[in-house]
């Protein structure tokens, strides 16, 4: 049974509405600058602030890719729910003291932090072009996303499908997100927010309706382990546990790094606001993540049989198979549709604007055009938005039969944790110095492509030993960083003597 | 507004403090939650569960509810570390 008209009038209206926020948001604007275009002017209480860190953190990756990698590796995926806890702990190394620095310094975007921090062009240069592949690769994941949800429910031919649906999200999301700037794609995740709030609980609900008890599912898995088939309910193998504490260490690090969550630190109106919000994002990994475990769960035990990208899929089948034979209706799938479309715009939008804000910033205004007005800047970051999203959906189309979206998150988590020393050690502590920390980011980032890359023998899924590529390339990043900067200390202090 | 103009000196000097080479004084004392945190990760983990545990809690794998359990202490212990404004903060308008 396809969406009937109303459903899809209901889902269009929704995104409609979207872009009218964009139209307040641009109305509130206060002058033509790129920090009231980028923070908001003022910056966001706690309700605003809490809810749009919300909706920025659980993205398309949370439906998606999370309940494909449950019905690949089984309950052992409940080390999401730890490596999620693990990004609002990372907060707390850096966010204290990086706030009070963007309030008095005025920063707008990370680059600015390290700019005024280290004072070396060639740092600013290569952490921002880090950080726009980074968001590049986070992007490509929630427009495919989007394609694979469409391919899920609509009625269509897949390839139809997917790029109709990839085509038509990304217009509206670079529209609301160039006419409102952070003002207007804040508000559109405070709704956002509240219909995935709305939409996990749903989403419990259909799936205790249509499969029935979670224990009936635990036992299904475990007569399959038993057989010795699969491994998805006992406890995991030696491995596994190490994966699990390199996701803990890799994506906490790296997931509290993103420029968009920074940018969202510097957009806080107050402490206490920020810190409010990061209070209850403390607890916002066990309801999300825990329902995304039992959808996977779910999936593994009573849709059996896909494998590699497909098992991505896995959300898309689970929906259209509850829209079908659920007891409830299909008004609730249609509420659950808008949540997974929140889920993933909120996130891209977000990635989006902060791509835009550092190439105008820290590239654009910094090296190509710096006597630029500020009304100059905010038009060539709007423009930048509509190049960005038209490339990245060419890319999403291209990919649309390849890599899995656990695999394209893993990378980005490579190269984002070797920011670790530049902003959780560089804001804590005044001797790291700009040489040895460049050594160190370049050593860092050169072995965390290589291994993953390179076709060695020892890298298996694409970790060694079960550990990230980026968490073992952070270890001569830092030991450069720090070992080089200790050195250089010594060295000036002999000098002066 | 004496109070906001001192806070955001402190703030200033602190961030020109960073130009200095010397640390910013993070206090080994300070350090404890860390502590905490990796006692909760040992346990979370289940490195020390027998291979062929079939036990069930709350209708899930007992290792599971035992990582799930962690994690909300986990999430409690940040959420009161965070009960206090941070030392470092300017001055802002704190709503509510």
């Amino acid at each position: 049974m396809p969406f009937g008209t109303g459903a899809w009038i209901f889902i269009g209206l929704y995104l409609v509405s979207l872009i009218g926020i964009g139209f307040l948001g641009k109305r509130a604007r206060r002058e033509d600058t790129l920090k009231d275009f980028y923070l908001a002017g003022n910056g966001f209480g706690f309700a605003i602030l809490f809810l749009t860190l919300f909706a920025t953190q659980y993205s398309g990756n949370t439906f998606f890719a999370f309940t494909g990698a449950t019905y690949r590796i089984g309950y052992a995926w409940i080390l999401s729910l730890h490596f999620m806890t693990a990004v609002i702990v990372c907060y707390l190394i850096y966010a204290p003291r990086l706030y009070a620095l963007a309030k008095a310094r005025g920063y707008v975007t990370p680059s600015d932090y390290v700019d005024d921090r280290f004072g070396s062009n060639a740092l600013t240069l290569i952490v921002t072009m880090t950080l726009i592949v980074v968001l590049c690769n986070f992007l490509v994941a929630q427009l495919m996303a989007m394609g694979r949800a469409m391919q899920g429910l609509a009625q269509l031919n897949a390839d139809t499908a997917y790029i109709g649906g990839v085509i038509v999200l990304a217009l509206i999301m670079v529209i609301y997100g160039t006419l409102g700037g952070l003002r207007a794609v804040a508000w559109t995740d405070a709704i956002q927010g509240v219909i995935l709030a709305l939409g996990f609980g749903v989403l419990l609900v259909l799936l205790f309706d249509r499969y029935g008890p979670l224990l009936d599912a635990t036992r299904v898995l475990m007569e399959r382990d038993f057989s010795g088939s699969t491994r998805k309910a006992l406890p995991p193998s030696p491995l596994r546990y190490r994966e699990w504490l390199s996701y803990i260490l890799t994506a906490g690090f790296a997931v509290s790094l993103y420029p968009q969550a920074i940018q969202r630190i510097y957009a806080a109106r107050s402490d206490t606001a920020l810190r409010r919000s990061l209070a209850v994002m403390a607890f916002m990994p066990l309801p999300t993540m825990i329902i995304a475990l039992i959808a996977g769960i779910m999936a593994a035990a009573y849709i059996p049989g896909l494998e590699g990208a497909a098992s991505d899929q896995v959300f898309g089948r689970v929906l259209r198979d509850i829209q079908e034979h659920s007891s409830i209706g299909y008004g609730l799938v249609v509420v659950l549709l808008a949540a997974v479309l929140a889920a993933m715009m909120s996130t891209a939008d977000s990635a989006l604007l902060s791509i835009s804000s550092m190439f105008t910033q820290n590239i654009y205004a910094r090296f190509l055009r710096p006597q630029s007005t500020q009304a100059h800047l905010v038009r060539v970051a709007k423009n930048c938005s509509w190049v960005t999203i038209a490339a990245l959906v060419l890319v999403a189309i291209a990919l649309r039969h390849h890599a899995s979206l656990i695999a394209i998150m893993d990378r980005k988590l490579d190269l984002l944790v070797q920011m670790v020393p530049i902003f959780m050690l560089g804001v804590r502590w005044a001797g790291l110095a700009a040489g040895p920390t460049l050594a160190g980011l370049c050593v860092g980032l050169f072995i965390a492509l290589l291994l993953p890359f390179g076709g060695f023998e020892f890298v298996h899924n694409g970790k060694i030993a079960g550990f990230h590529p980026g968490l073992i390339a952070l270890g001569p990043n830092l030991a450069i960083a720090v070992g080089g900067s200790r050195f250089l200390y010594r060295a000036q202090l002999k000098n002066r003597r | 507004m004496p109070i906001v103009m001192v806070s955001v000196q402190k703030t200033v000097s602190i961030a020109m403090d960073m130009n200095n080479n010397r640390t910013t004084g993070t206090d080994v004392r300070q350090l404890w939650p860390v502590a905490v945190y990796a006692v909760l990760m040992v346990i979370g983990i289940p490195w020390y569960w027998e291979s062929d545990d079939y036990s069930i809690i709350f209708g899930m794998p007992a290792w599971v509810s035992i990582a799930i359990i962690t994690s909300f202490a986990a999430s409690s212990f940040t959420a009161w570390l965070l009960r206090r404004p941070w030392p470092i903060a300017p001055a802002g308008e704190d709503e509510d």
